[in-house]
């Protein structure tokens, strides 16, 4: 949500300083009343027993912790005898003297350690870091981490930490001079924080972690010693059997405490010391561990060493060994115990890693099925399309092209199938599915291979199919022959086309053309006297071309051109001469007929 | 700016308890002076998506689910009047302290997502940001070029804005004036009435 607000009027309820002071004191307050609780309540068994696990589990930590940095040291050849000694006996000074834990401090030097290759550098380093964290408020590690860098030459990290150094000397500034500065910029700031109220606190709550780490390593020393057993699961009884003898000792000790607290009374009344008592017993707050140095541990401890004490050398050395032996198998059973444990943190994240896979997958198969069963939807419709069309058939070529797609269909379908099958991971249905997807693709296959014969058989069936007897074609063809046949009209004779048969939408394949009369035909015809055969643009006119052209009835008297026709007129010589003009207006009345007549 | 004064919440405590009728007259009387301020701020909301900030206000026929994949969970804020000027809004409870010890009395928020970026964008980078790895890196400086940034900029304080802090600017103290004035006037009242013993409690 966005913070864009005016304040139109404001009042001052208070400094952020006393608030924080507040909370530093509710802190205390709950540190004291959980460090009473922790005394209280280290008189109840149970109790005992849960702190004194905690505290085993401290102080292997730290143990653990401290071998971690020695291997370092070892590893950066820097290792001279007693130089992880030195090392860690400077950590726990440090975290004596700033209130910050070991469990900081440690990483942050190994951190250091492996950066710079020098043990005095780190230290000095470490230093800085702890200035530099005190000044900023950042986590010691997360400063640490920075110098880290910068020493290797990424300077950047250093910027975010908000030390007050420029962009301009990130850049070109070298880790000594930024060091420098950093020095000068947070010279003091630990010592201050470490001496402030929240340093005390620090400090109480270091104590307290030194404390329960003590006493964690005096348990392991003092099970080793009691367990006889070898076997963890017995050493492990064996401390919390400890654990409520342990109890029942502090519960007596603490009963003890309780007389101790009236013998000043009881000095004051009878008027002279019959012992000192230590002033740990009688300040304020107790430094914890002499706390527990005074109380039912350390008098158990001392009563461990002190039978030791009375131990003959032999039995000593042989006990040491003893001890020695048992803490290698300790050691080495909390080894296998951590190996098994880090086996199975593995197989967790592995299970927790399988599920989360599966969930994903899950997720993505039920988006993925939607699809799926939009496709599958689209098939059925697309088949029963295809059906539909099956139906409505007409020749061989569509009942083939359906008969592919419904054939590419089921393979698609076959596809869809198998890939559930494989999704499904059941093998007997991905073998199934294969079977039949093998199938359906030989089957498209043969109809592929079928097809090019199929459509051959395509242009037969076209061949053979009936063909339309009249179209508009053909029609007009039969017009002209009614009209030659009815009139005689035209010059030339059309010969009938070839019946058309089979396919009607098929062209005809005899197409009919204009013939020539034959000679015999013209003959006829001329002898007739109807027909002057055409030579070009037409009938009487040429008639006399014709009769010089050798064609056959040109002998038949025309003349050639436009040469007027001689007519004699034979008559007996009384003959009436209205019969001879008669006889001839017939003849050439006949020849207009024939229109062999020259108009002129 | 906001204006410090003392003993404001002590005065509405004293009043809930002792006068409730005044309590309730302060806060209608402070309601009134803040109204005018809201009512002036959401006149300063443009209808639509200023110019050139193309598809600000269009609503994508696909809104993202998320405004990207690195852990923002909710798309980029559309610009819409409607909404922007709703979430102009006044507010008379008390604040909680800031990091100074100071308690908010009276504010007015615009608390919607695109009505701040509309109040505040190019504050920063009024010129644009070439560096920045949007996908508009001269958005700063296209809002200043389609409308200045109203108010007053000091150390640890930035008052500038387009919608209530130009209304707070352009109004120049008029209503806290008027602020000041009712809290006087029931304070006297206040104080009148537990002279004369007529406040409720009053002995």
């Amino acid at each position: 949500m966005s913070n864009i607000v005016i304040d139109i009027l404001a009042e001052f309820t208070g400094k952020k300083a006393f608030k924080q002071a507040e909370t530093s004191t509710d802190r205390l307050n709950k540190s004291a009343k959980s460090l009473g609780k922790t005394l209280g309540l280290t008189f109840s068994g149970a109790a005992v027993l849960a702190y004194a696990k905690k505290s085993i589990k401290a102080a292997a930590e730290d143990q653990a912790a401290q071998a971690s940095l020695a291997q370092t040291l070892k590893n950066l050849g820097l290792e001279t005898g007693n130089t992880a000694e030195a090392v860690n006996g400077f950590i726990s000074n440090l975290e004596r003297q700033t209130g910050i834990l070991d469990d900081e401090l440690r990483p942050a030097m190994d951190r250091l350690l492996r950066a710079t290759g020098s043990v005095s550098e780190s230290q000095k380093l470490l230093g800085l870091a702890l200035d530099i964290s005190a000044g900023t408020g950042k986590d010691l590690t997360q400063v640490t981490q920075g110098l880290q860098k910068a020493f290797l030459g990424n300077l950047q990290g250093l910027g975010r930490l908000g030390v007050g150094l420029t962009k301009a000397e990130l850049k070109t500034g070298n880790f000594a001079d930024i060091t420098q500065k950093l020095s000068d910029l947070f010279a003091g700031q630990a010592e201050r924080q470490a001496d402030s109220f929240k340093g005390s606190i620090d400090k109480l709550a270091v104590a307290a972690n030194n404390a329960s780490e003590i006493i964690g390593t005096g348990l392991i020393t003092a099970l080793q010693g009691l367990g006889e057993d070898e076997s963890i699961n017995d050493l492990t009884t064996d401390i919390e059997d400890f654990a409520t003898e342990i109890s029942k000792s502090i519960q007596a000790v603490g009963l003890l405490l309780g007389l101790l607290k009236t013998v000043p009374d009881l000095l004051a009344k009878t008027g002279g010391p019959l012992f000192k008592l230590p002033k740990e017993l009688t300040g304020a707050i107790f430094d914890l561990e002499k706390l527990f140095k005074f109380t039912g541990v350390g008098a158990l401890s001392g009563i461990f060493d002190f039978l030791n004490k009375g131990a003959t050398g032999d039995n000593t050395a042989s006990g040491l060994a003893h001890l020695a032996e048992l803490q290698a198998k300790y050691a080495a059973s909390a080894l296998k115990g951590g190996k098994k444990l880090t086996a199975e943190e593995l197989k967790q994240l592995k299970a927790k890693q399988l599920k989360l896979a599966i969930d994903k997958a899950n997720l993505a198969l039920g988006k993925g099925s939607n699809v799926f069963d939009m496709e599958k939807i689209q098939l059925a419709a697309a088949e029963k399309n295809q059906a539909e069309q099956l139906g409505k058939v007409t020749s061989q070529a569509q009942l083939l092209q359906i008969t592919n797609d419904l054939a590419r269909l089921e393979v698609k379908q076959s596809i869809l199938a198998l890939e559930e099958a494989i999704a499904s991971q059941d093998v007997a249905a991905i073998t199934a599915a294969t079977k039949k997807l093998n199938a359906d693709l030989m089957i498209i296959g043969a109809l592929t291979g079928q097809e090019l014969k199929l459509k051959d058989i395509e242009s037969i069936l076209k061949g053979i199919l009936p063909k339309d007897l009249i179209n508009l074609a053909n029609l007009n063809e039969a017009i002209r022959l009614l009209g030659f046949i009815g009139g005689g009209t035209g010059g030339t004779v059309t010969k009938n086309a070839t019946p058309i048969l089979g396919d009607p939408n098929a062209s005809p394949s005899g197409i009919p053309t204009n013939q020539p009369m034959t000679p015999a035909e013209i003959n006829a015809a001329l002898i007739a006297g109807s027909f002057v055969p055409s030579g070009g643009s037409g009938g009487s006119a040429n008639a006399g071309s014709y009769a010089s052209s050798g064609f056959p009835g040109s002998d038949m008297g025309y003349p050639s051109g436009t040469t007027k026709i001689e007519v004699t007129v034979v008559a007996p010589p009384f003959t009436d001469p209205n019969a001879v003009a008669e006889a001839i207006n017939d003849f050439l009345q006949n020849a207009k007929d024939r229109g062999t007549l020259v108009t002129n | 700016m906001p204006v410090q004064v003392k003993g404001v919440i002590e005065l509405r405590k004293a009043l809930r308890n002792y006068a409730p009728d005044l309590a309730k007259q302060l806060t209608v009387e402070i309601t009134q002076s803040l109204k005018v301020i809201q009512k002036s701020a959401r006149g300063f909301v443009p209808s639509s998506a200023p110019g050139n900030l193309y598809n600000w206000d269009r609503q994508p026929s696909a809104e993202p689910k998320a405004f990207n994949t690195s852990g923002r969970l909710r798309p980029f804020p559309r610009y819409d009047a409607t909404v922007i000027k709703r979430g102009i809004v006044y507010r008379t409870g008390y604040g909680k302290p800031n990091s100074k010890g100071f308690r908010s009395l009276f504010r007015v928020r615009n608390k919607s997502a695109a009505g701040a970026i509309y109040e505040t964008a190019g504050r920063k980078n009024p010129n644009g940001d070439p560096a920045s790895k949007s996908n508009n890196p001269n958005a700063g400086a296209r809002f200043v070029q389609q409308g200045p940034l109203y108010g007053s900029k000091k150390a640890g304080q930035d008052m500038r804005g387009r919608v209530i802090y130009r209304a707070f600017a352009q109004d120049e103290g008029k209503q806290i004036k008027a602020i000041f004035d009712a809290i006087d006037k029931t304070d006297k009242a206040f104080k009148a009435r537990m002279a004369s013993g007529s406040a409720k409690g009053a002995a």
